[in-house]
């Protein structure tokens, strides 16, 4: 039966059973002083629902809350059976290796800035009598024009507000991903690989920035979770 | 010291409503698929006890692997 790795931890205390993809119970395959874990699946190909992401992603966040360091997969990684996963991450042991010291007392945390819904609204097109021109071709034109100045606008400043935070978590922030081409309603998306004991400093820092902010943007945080943009598991 | 799960309940806190929901589902999109990430920090790790080191994280997982590779190839 086809398995699916969600991530691979070190050898320590036993973590709370917990359930993953499609309500299965997750379990810990034991390869050396390392652990995956993992959960059967009836499929040999994964189809990617909203619902399977949050279920791969809650074994890991789990993970992480119990003071696990974690060595995350993506969502879709699966391998006909235990043998095959135990072979290819032995492959893979060195790079394993490295990122888990990579991870070793640090999660990765989100800074989502998105537009807020009091967000100033594109500027109106202007009438007819002030452009001397009643076309409604050209008006048509205008309008988009105007949205689209006001989506870059957004965007930049969103932009300009990830660099005040990155200046601000400087000293917190072990390093950086800018996420490309965020998926909506976010406008800019940073990973940020932050030790443990730095977590509380990373969110008052984050607040800070979101009050100073004004009302134009959202700025959140999700997290701690485990490290997909710093230490993913490689190869399989 | 701090707890994690208060602090993971402190984060979640800002993430909470409704409206939230998206951004939500965006984050896991952009991090639990691979989408593909810029890299613009650098970090520095200990490796195996030995040194400390001061490098480009992507460069890192793709130099290791190479390293993997040839050694696989040599001893095949």
């Amino acid at each position: 039966m086809p398995v699916h790795l969600y991530g691979v931890i070190e050898m320590g205390a036993p973590l709370a059973l917990t359930r993953g993809l499609d309500g299965r119970v997750v379990r810990v395959l034991s390869l050396g002083d390392r652990r995956a874990l993992v959960s059967d699946l009836d499929e040999s190909k994964l189809a990617v629902t909203p619902r399977r992401l949050r279920e791969h992603d809650a074994v890991l966040r789990d993970a992480v809350a119990e003071g696990r360091s974690v060595v995350p997969a993506r969502l879709g990684r699966l391998y006909a059976d235990d043998s095959a996963l135990a072979a290819a991450l032995e492959a893979y042991d060195s790079v394993l290796d490295v990122a888990m010291t990579l991870v070793r007392g640090r999660v990765e945390m989100s800074l989502l800035i998105a537009g807020s819904r009091s967000s100033p609204p594109s500027p109106p097109p202007k009438q007819a009598s002030e452009r001397g021109d009643g076309s409604p071709g050209r008006e048509h034109l205008r309008r988009l024009q105007g949205e689209r100045e006001g989506e870059r606008n957004m965007l930049h400043g969103a932009t300009d507000l990830a660099h005040v935070a990155a200046r601000a978590l400087t000293g917190i922030v072990v390093a950086e991903r800018e996420v490309e081409d965020p998926a909506p309603p976010v406008l800019v998306a940073r990973a940020h690989l932050v030790a443990r004991e730095d977590i509380s400093r990373y969110l008052v820092e984050v607040e800070a920035v979101s009050a100073a902010s004004g009302s134009v943007y959202r700025v959140a945080v999700r997290g701690p979770g485990a490290a997909y943009s710093f230490a993913a598991v490689q190869g399989g | 010291m701090v707890d994690p799960i208060r602090a993971q309940a402190e984060a979640d806190l800002m993430l909470e409503s409704d409206e939230d929901e998206a951004m939500v589902l965006s984050d896991l999109i952009n991090r639990v698929l691979d989408k593909g990430v810029v890299i613009t920090g650098e970090v520095t790790i200990a490796v195996a006890g030995v040194d400390l080191i001061r490098l480009d994280l992507r460069l890192l997982l793709v130099a290791v692997e190479r390293l993997v590779r040839r050694a696989a190839t040599t001893e095949g």
